[in-house]
């Protein structure tokens, strides 16, 4: 997985590549996002698009991530979710959850 | 050659091999106080058989030779306090050295005045003629009675000394071997290293040996007055001769006696022996060559060219087995360091705690090199070098300063721990080495790291680090190093084998945990399988048996592989066993189970579970799905109806709300539960086989018999996954955990499968 990551409106969207697999991933991922919080920035969009898969580890760090937010007054929205991984949310529920937009520009719109 | 010419020959010959330890020992090290007396001791000894040897073929019996010419021979008396000095010095100097040194220089003195006796009155009855002065001068006054009376005591005193010289002297130097024998016990007592402590007491036996032959032969017969017969003292003085010199030539060889190089110990071999060899070949060669002139009759220049042609040709192979033979009993044993290389990579390779490692090292090193300590000194993972505790457990860390481990890495050969200082920019560099005593540190690389040093103390006795000693600690570092690696891969072996013993446990334990039978329903048959990807797996399934033809029905997923999967879905299945008896519904139990986990895991870690209560009499399911992988309801008529109803996966959201649904059984329905590892099985190609796959194979299955419909379908997805030839560059698929539960409603009429 490679993470890009870009700042709009006050809104830190994070573009995660390839698949989300745990190890390394979850590392990179959960480092990342505290990092976010420790400066105070709390509102991030991750942009699925191009994310090809994610397995149940991939999944967990979507859950951390949005727990480690929430716990501190801020929120995880997700964008352009591939059909594959919104099945897999759709399965395990996490749908409901997840604030989920087609495009990141309406989830950084969301935001204000 | 009679047995006076055999007996001088030796005499001259012990002599001269004396003198030339003597030359080597102070050769090697003339720098070390114990050397130089060694040294002179030897040379003063040597002149004994040598002095004899020219009395016994020159001056006894020959005239006109003035008496001190003989007593020349009495300059070997001074031997005795020298060996006393030695005694007080050898191994380490003895308390009386050090306190009271000049009464051992005094020790000097009976000799110096005896020897000067000797040579300045020579003859005796002369002397004692002159002595006899009062007759000669007739009496001058009363003043000069007193002087006189004084001359006379001083005269008789003297008289008395050249009268009974030779016995007086005797018990001196008989107290003196005394005297130095105990200090040399005294000395020997002391001593800890154990190779130092077999080299000193083979001195100490040696000088024993020597001293008692020389006082049985020599002194005791002074003494007492008494002659012994010619023959019996030189035999006695030939012995201590061999005995004395013999033992340290020995000691120097085989234990390193006074610190002698190795090439010096070669050449002291090597000499003794030729020495011995042309001595047998000159006796031979003259002994045959009179046996043959007797024989001939005549003496010949061509017979004597003959003999000594014929000899050289025996000479040579002789030559060469004894020289085999020497190199074999004393240069291949312990004084040669390529041996001891090989004894040390022996023992320290098939160590593998570095602890223990330190210790052999530590201790093979002060026994062998005489070093008083050497210690492995390890750097930990904070790159804190670690150095054992003196005599106890544990290590304490010793400062190593950066520039000191650059300087000896970029070195990579023992360096002397004096060298640091000389690269420091400012101030005094490797303090704490050097104020630990180390003298030297040889430096244990690793993958271009420092990841050791090996710090060696002084030697014993004075001994100096010689280029052999480097060139070994450097080999020996190397071995060391090879030996810590192998030190690291065991414990890792053993580390993973301990693992895999527990794993092995666990999957017992885990193996356990499953339904050991199938539930026995009237209208249903049951199928199941499970395989987990490790030893243990995130993946179970469970039956609950609750009376009335009741039976609730688990399978859950726990995230992740391995330990931590297994022992989540452990907790999992002992709360959803003690919650599905209290009679709640199965949302009810759900939301008691997530309540139970999300407490008790990570939010990145949860589960996906399907919990459902069948029931016979009504042949319905009710059942709540927590984020699991739809169970498919497949009808007689091939309609497939997925169990969704239910809430979020478990573990994470500790407030989330749970549904319960319904389906009901006709018969010949199939209910397929399975996990993801099923469904996302992927293809050489990453295609999953996925939920629709699944739902096809059960309904092109879905009227066999239930066994059959989980093996087939089990197959077919171990098929699908099958790859003989795997692309370069693709990384090999990781199989997740799988699990199937297959319950049939069996069809009206149908025979209940048997197995």
């Amino acid at each position: 997985m490679k993470l890009t990551s870009r700042e709009e409106n006050g809104v830190v969207i994070l573009e995660p590549k390839g698949k989300i697999m745990g190890g390394p991933d979850a590392t990179m991922l959960h480092d990342f996002l505290h990092d976010l919080i420790n400066q105070n920035k709390k509102k991030v969009v991750i942009d699925l698009s191009k994310v090809e898969w994610m397995n149940s580890t991939g999944l967990g760090i979507l859950i951390s991530g949005l727990t480690t937010l929430r716990n501190n007054g801020g929120e995880l929205k997700l964008a352009s979710v591939t059909e594959k991984i919104e099945s897999l949310l759709t399965i395990t529920k996490l749908i409901t959850v997840f604030e989920n937009y087609d495009k990141v520009e309406e989830a950084v719109k969301s935001f204000s | 050659m009679n047995l006076g010419q055999l007996t001088s020959f030796i005499f001259m010959a012990s002599g001269l091999i004396l003198f030339v330890l003597a030359v080597i020992i102070y050769r090697e090290n003339a720098g070390n106080r114990l050397n130089r007396v060694v040294a002179a001791m030897l040379s003063l000894a040597g002149i004994a058989p040598f002095s004899a040897a020219i009395y016994k073929s020159v001056i006894e019996g020959a005239t006109g030779v003035p008496a001190w010419v003989g007593n020349m021979y009495y300059i070997w008396e001074l031997f005795f306090p020298a060996l006393l000095y030695f005694s007080a010095i050898f191994p380490e100097p003895q308390p009386i050295y050090r306190q009271h040194k000049r009464l051992l220089q005094l020790a000097f003195l009976p000799h110096v005045i005896h020897l000067l006796m000797v040579l300045l009155l020579a003859d005796p009855d002369r002397v004692l003629g002159l002595l006899d002065f009062e007759s000669q001068i007739p009496i001058v006054g009363q003043l000069l009675k007193v002087v006189f009376s004084l001359l006379r005591i001083i005269t008789s005193f003297l008289g008395f000394l050249l009268l009974f010289h030779t016995r007086f002297f005797s018990l001196i130097n008989l107290f003196y071997v005394v005297a130095a024998i105990y200090l040399l016990y005294s000395g020997y007592r002391k001593i800890e290293n154990p190779r130092l402590k077999q080299q000193v007491r083979l001195v100490i036996l040696g000088i024993l040996g020597a001293m008692g032959l020389y006082v049985v032969g020599f002194l005791v017969p002074d003494i007492l007055s008494t002659r012994m017969p010619s023959a019996m003292r030189d035999l006695l003085a030939v012995s201590a001769l061999i005995v004395g010199p013999g033992t340290i030539a020995w000691a120097i060889v085989r234990y390193q006696f006074l610190d002698i190089g190795l090439i010096a110990r070669r050449s002291l071999v090597y000499s003794i022996t030729t020495a011995i060899v042309v001595g047998g070949y000159i006796l031979v060669v003259v002994e045959l060559g009179s046996a043959l002139r007797s024989i001939v009759g005549q003496d010949s220049q061509v017979l004597n060219i003959l003999i000594i042609i014929i000899m050289l040709l025996f000479f040579q192979p002789i030559y060469n087995q004894v020289d085999d033979f020497v190199r074999r009993i004393f240069i291949r044993t312990r004084a040669d360091y390529s041996q001891l290389v090989e004894s040390f990579s022996r023992e320290i390779l098939t160590i593998f705690q570095a602890d223990k490692l330190a210790t052999t090292v530590s201790d093979s090193l002060r026994r062998e090199m005489f070093i008083e300590n050497a210690e492995i000194s390890f750097r930990d993972s904070d790159g804190q070098f670690r150095i054992r505790l003196i005599g106890g457990q544990g290590n304490v860390a010793i400062e190593i300063e950066p520039a000191v481990s650059g300087y000896l890495l970029s070195k990579r050969v023992p360096t002397f721990t004096e060298e640091f200082s000389g690269h420091a920019e400012s101030g005094r560099l490797g303090g704490e080495v050097i104020a630990r005593g180390f003298q030297i540190a040889v430096p244990l690389i690793r993958q271009d790291r420092l990841a050791g040093l090996l710090l060696l103390s002084a030697k014993v006795a004075g001994f100096r680090y010689r280029s052999e000693d480097i060139t070994f600690l450097s080999i020996l570092g190397n071995h060391i190093v090879v030996a810590m690696e192998n030190a690291e891969l065991y414990a890792e072996a053993l580390e993973k084998q301990r693992l895999e013993e527990e794993l092995a446990v666990a999957k017992q334990i885990q193996t356990g945990l499953l339904p050991k039978n199938l539930p026995a329903l009237r209208q249903f048959e049951f199928a199941t399988y499970i395989e987990p990807s490790r030893q243990v797996g995130g993946d179970y399934f469970d039956f609950i048996h609750m009376g009335d033809g009741r039976l609730g029905i688990v399978i859950a997923d726990a995230s992740g592989k391995g330990v931590p999967a297994a022992l989540l879905i452990a907790r999992m299945q002992a709360i959803i066993q003690s919650e599905a008896r209290f009679g709640k519904n199965v949302n009810e139990i759900m939301t008691a189970v997530n309540q139970f986990i999300s407490q008790s895991i990570s939010p990145d870690r949860f589960a996906t579970c399907f919990y459902g209560e069948l029931d016979e009499t009504t042949m319905r399911l009710h059942y709540c799905n927590a984020g699991h992988n739809y169970p498919l309801l497949v009808k007689g008529d091939g309609k497939i109806h997925q169990l969704d109803i239910g809430g979020l996966l478990l573990g994470a959201f500790p407030n989330a709300v749970y549904q319960c649904g319904v389906v009901e059984f006709a018969p010949g329905d199939l209910l397929v539960m399975y996990t993801d590892g099923l469904s996302e099985m992927m293809d050489a190609d990453e295609r999953e086989f996925g939920d629709k796959r699944i739902g096809e194979h059960a309904i092109k299955y879905r009227h066999q018999p239930v066994d059959a419909i989980c093996s087939k379908m089990i197959n077919s997805v171990k098929q699908f996954a099958a790859d003989p030839a795997p692309k370069p560059g693709t990384s090999p698929i990781e199989i997740d955990d799988m699990t199937l539960v297959i319950i049939k409603a069996l069809e009206e009429g149908g025979d209940r499968a048997i197995g």
